[in-house]
């Protein structure tokens, strides 16, 4: 009889944890909400936010694809951010969603209604690991009966490089590795052109970089070469050993000085409509990611740039 | 016995002990007295500070900058409610006392005065990765009383001992006699555990918690502090298993534990009652080979464990699948092989139980001896009507030592004589180590204590990335890493005390006794240093992370549940300032017990007192060496 009712013990428990994990995650919790909830894990090693469930089972092999959000016109939901491994802001400016802090372990929820259509950027706005530039993506809300637009996802390709990293020597081969692999390429536009989108950004685009040269008097093709030149041998621009024939060179130093500064110290982007939202991209201090020599290898890239017919109008 | 004589013995015992703590906190300061400025840039990156470790003056004006070099860090200083959330690639962080749970203020530096000596941990306060809750550096605020004070006195307790050793009188001093029938004591007790469905009640549980504790670890979240599998096992589990169960209960999780279930279920196929062919139905269960019948494959299978623990207790998948792993191998053991051979002979836990069993202040033992070599039926043994023979393949009626004795209280229900009872005891009452396997076991239990403090209580972010492999895949330091534990603790070690055993003997001066003996029963020294060495370890772990067992426990997969309130709970260690209180105190009582039972053993060696105690000082020598390496991972 003892023996009978311990084995119906034994069932019951083997059958009611999972059972009781079932019912409480899958059917308990969601009938609380009377809309639409939609799940959002920041997965930082992959510079994605996933749509997918984030466990034990798939973190450490799967890729994760980047969250293309559907929603309708006048749709309400409830979105339920989550991270699966670090610190992150999920951040929709345009939509008034966010910045909200995603600390690992924490679910945050947020409710919204879509009242606008359109499609719209979302971004993780605190840095979150070599793969963080990327970790944008889009919310497309669509009026009903219309065919839903599908924009092409945000993805992580650029962020390792088709080619290798180039020796510190190769000053501009590196500053362009380092350009796409630190991330810059994502907000800066591909070869510095620029243009994307910084929502109420007093200069709407962020700036780009294809007129270096000319920014730092750096006008005269010689002269490009020259300065190009003393940053691969390595020379101390400050002082240099040999005066060089670059013409106007204090003033061209002075430029570059305070360009290498921005890039240390960072810049906070000036909101267009200052009761607006914040603008969503700002200018990361890189001091403590890269040293003066790959900051200069950078600098060297975008001196070496130059601007064609198609892309003069986009410069800050 | 309280003589005079005893009294000056004692009172002069620890007068040495604190005058030389006393000593070496008085030594002069080589740095400047304090009132000066210093300025610090901490970088933070996973899962490091740099610099990882600050020295200041007491009185010092302290300023610290932050800046993190990858993902968003915290940055919490013990003992001076400072807590700081660092973000890459801005200038300012931000800043807040815990005390007042206050926001989060941007500042550009950290100021405070350096006003209490002794050694401070920053620890990281914001979720940074897998490494996450070993992320850290210290400030050591000179002069650090507590660390010098406890090098001192370690030193002290040796002088001491020694003093002591020397002036003894008594004979043989013998180990811990005292005993405590508890049954006879308490009869509650006595009706407790000669209930059929004693066990049972233990293990149902543990079943239902390792059940969600695996389907936590594979469908929960993939973050080690917020999945119940990684809290409640490496935290809870191991703090309550070092700290209480083995020390107060001897091996009672073996009891309880939930691993050989469904193997003793197939064994038995009864899971409370006892079968009327209990005596004979073992035969078609095969006997686990006699070559393999040692703790060896116990040693290597928790090496294995040990090199690869930095993964293993930060992903709630890879201890899923090694708990899903052992009790399946349980399982299909015990459907081949007879009794709990798994338990004896594999599991990796079952061998520091064992080991560490032979400290605690209970035992299960026959009243009478006498009695159980006269006993006919053997139902102890070979099972009776209320009780199933030993599983442990034990005869309880001869039981000397704790070592494999699983506290199933079957002997205690299937005596017909009712001669086997539970014992209350004093510390460290078995002494004898009989194997060299379980000599190695206690070498190696001490080596992994001090590799585990360096690498996980350790501010050396080098050695963290080497011991995350599945993360950082640096193979090279891998293998580094790999090669100290196994070179270390199966050769390194065991030859340092080999030495201090063979110089032992030298000094003694009588070839009568075989280094290997020596070898083998002063590795007893290891076991209260080893555990009190462990329990210092484990402190800090509960003390960090209790905050974490608190949330898990409301939100057990991290999916976002709040069962209890107290799924949100802001991260907040337990007093760490002043974890140096506990940690200190639990090594030097380690070390004194070691040098008592030391001083047993060898006055049992030895019939001459003198030449015990010299063969005694080389492996206490060692021991005190272990005590204050410990002292200056912990202190210094």
């Amino acid at each position: 009889m003892k023996e009978k009712w311990a084995v119906i013990c034994v069932l019951f428990v083997l059958l009611a944890v999972p059972l009781m994990v079932f019912y409480y995650q899958g059917i308990y919790r969601p009938s609380r909400y009377n809309v639409k909830v939609i799940t959002i894990t920041g997965v930082g090693s992959r510079g994605t936010w996933t749509l997918k469930t984030v466990n034990g089972l798939n973190y450490w092999w799967e890729s994760f694809a980047p969250a293309t959000i559907h929603l309708r016109l006048d749709e309400a939901v409830v979105f339920r951010f989550l991270s699966a491994d670090v610190f992150h802001q999920f951040y929709v400016p345009e939509l008034g969603i966010g910045p909200v802090n995603v600390d690992p372990g924490y679910v945050r929820e947020v409710r919204f209604k879509a009242t606008k259509a359109g499609i719209f950027h979302y971004y993780c706005t605190s840095m979150c690991g070599g793969c963080h530039f990327y970790m944008q993506g889009w919310i497309v809300i669509t009026p009903p009966g219309e065919k839903p637009a599908e924009p092409r996802p945000i993805s992580c390709s650029l962020c390792l490089p088709a080619f290798e990293r180039p020796s510190e020597a190769e000053a501009v081969a590196l500053g362009e590795y380092l350009y796409q692999s630190m991330g810059c390429v994502t907000c800066h536009g591909l070869e510095g052109r620029g243009g994307v989108h910084n929502y109420n950004y007093i200069k709407g685009t962020v700036p780009a970089h294809r007129r270096t040269a000319a920014k730092i008097f750096l006008t005269d093709e010689e002269d490009r070469q020259a300065f190009l030149e003393l940053i691969r041998n390595r020379a101390d621009l400050v002082n240099p050993e040999e005066p060089t024939d670059i013409s106007r060179y204090r003033l061209v130093m002075s430029r570059f000085e305070a360009a290498v500064e921005l890039i240390e110290n960072g810049k906070n982007a000036v909101p267009l409509d200052l009761a607006g939202p914040e603008p969503p991209l700002q200018m990361p201090a890189w001091k403590h990611k890269l040293n003066h020599r790959q900051i200069y290898a950078i600098m060297a890239y975008f001196i070496s740039l130059f601007p064609t017919e198609d892309d003069g109008l986009t410069e800050g | 016995m309280l003589s005079v004589r005893n009294v000056t013995r004692w009172t002069a015992a620890i007068f040495i002990v604190l005058a030389s703590a006393a000593i070496f906190s008085l030594v002069p300061d080589s740095g400047q007295a304090g009132e000066a400025v210093r300025r610090f840039d901490i970088k933070a990156n996973q899962y490091a500070y740099d610099p990882s470790r600050i020295v200041v003056n007491r009185g010092d004006e302290v300023h610290i900058r932050l800046a993190s070099r990858d993902v968003v860090h915290g940055f919490f200083m013990e003992g001076h409610d400072m807590d700081a959330f660092i973000y890459p690639g801005r200038l300012l962080f931000n800043l807040r006392r815990t005390s007042l749970d206050a926001a989060y203020v941007p500042v550009e530096e950290l100021v405070f005065r350096a006003e209490r000596s002794g050694k401070y941990r920053y620890r990281c306060s914001v979720t940074c990765g897998t490494l996450h809750p070993f992320m850290q550096g210290e400030m050591i605020v000179e002069p650090n009383y507590p660390y010098r004070a406890g090098m001192g006195a370690s030193i002290g307790i040796l002088l001491a001992g020694l003093l002591l050793m020397f002036t003894d009188s008594r004979e043989p001093p013998l180990p811990g006699r005292g005993r405590l029938d508890l049954i006879r004591a308490v009869p509650a007790l006595g009706w407790l555990l000669r209930r059929r469905w004693f066990q049972f009640a233990f293990m149902l549980p543990g079943m239902a918690f390792l059940l969600l504790f695996i389907i936590a670890g594979f469908w929960g979240s993939p973050i080690g502090n917020r999945n119940i599998v990684i809290t409640f096992v490496w935290i809870l589990w191991w703090f309550l298993l070092i700290t209480v169960l083995l020390p107060f209960g001897s091996r009672i999780w073996c009891m309880a534990c939930p691993f050989p279930f469904f193997g003793e279920w197939i064994q038995r196929k009864r899971l409370i009652s006892v079968r009327a062919d209990a005596r004979t139905m073992w035969k078609k269960f095969r006997k686990w080979p006699a070559q393999l019948s040692n703790i060896w494959l116990q040693n290597l299978l928790f090496l294995g464990l040990c090199t690869i623990s930095a993964v293993l207790v930060t992903r709630p998948v890879t201890t899923a699948a090694v708990l899903l792993g052992l009790v399946l191998v349980a399982t299909a053991i015990a459907a081949v092989y007879r009794h709990r051979t798994f338990c004896n002979f594999l599991c990796p836990v079952s061998g520091f139980l064992s080991l560490y069993s032979m400290v605690a202040v209970v035992e299960v033992r026959p009243r009478d001896a006498a009695a159980c070599r006269d006993c006919r039926s053997k139902s102890c043994m070979a099972g009776g009507e209320a009780g199933w023979g030993c599983p442990w393949t034990l005869n309880p009626g001869r039981l000397e030592r704790n070592n494999y004795c699983g506290m199933c209280m079957e002997c205690v229900k299937a005596c017909p004589n009712d001669n086997m009872t539970l014992n209350l005891r004093p510390f460290c009452a078995d002494v004898d180590i009989k194997g060299t396997d379980e000599a190695w076991k206690a070498l190696i239990m001490v080596s992994v204590a001090l590799v585990y403090s360096v690498t996980l209580l350790g501010t050396w972010g080098t050695v963290k990335s080497w011991a995350n492999i599945s993360e950082v895949g640096d193979w090279a330091g891998f293998l580094i890493y790999a090669g100290i534990i196994w070179i270390g603790s199966l050769a390194v070690f065991p030859g340092i005390w080999a030495l201090a055993c063979g110089l032992g003997r030298h000094l003694a001066g009588s070839p009568r006794i075989a280094v290997k003996t020596l070898f083998r029963r002063y590795a007893y020294l290891l076991v209260p240093l080893g555990l009190t060495a462990w329990v210092a370890f484990s402190v800090p772990l509960m003390m960090v992370n209790w905050s974490y067992i608190q949330a898990t426990a409301s939100d057990p997969m991290g999916w976002g549940w709040n069962l209890l309130g107290t799924a949100d709970l802001a991260w907040k260690p337990l007093w760490p300032e002043y974890m140096v209180y506990v940690q200190l105190p639990m090594l030097l009582i380690g070390l004194v017990f070691s040098l008592m039972r030391g001083y047993a053993i060898a006055c049992s060696l030895w019939r001459n007192r003198r030449s015990a105690i010299l063969s005694l000082l080389p492996p206490a020598v060692v021991c005190t060496a272990i005590v204050m390496s410990f002292v200056t991972l912990f202190a210094g």
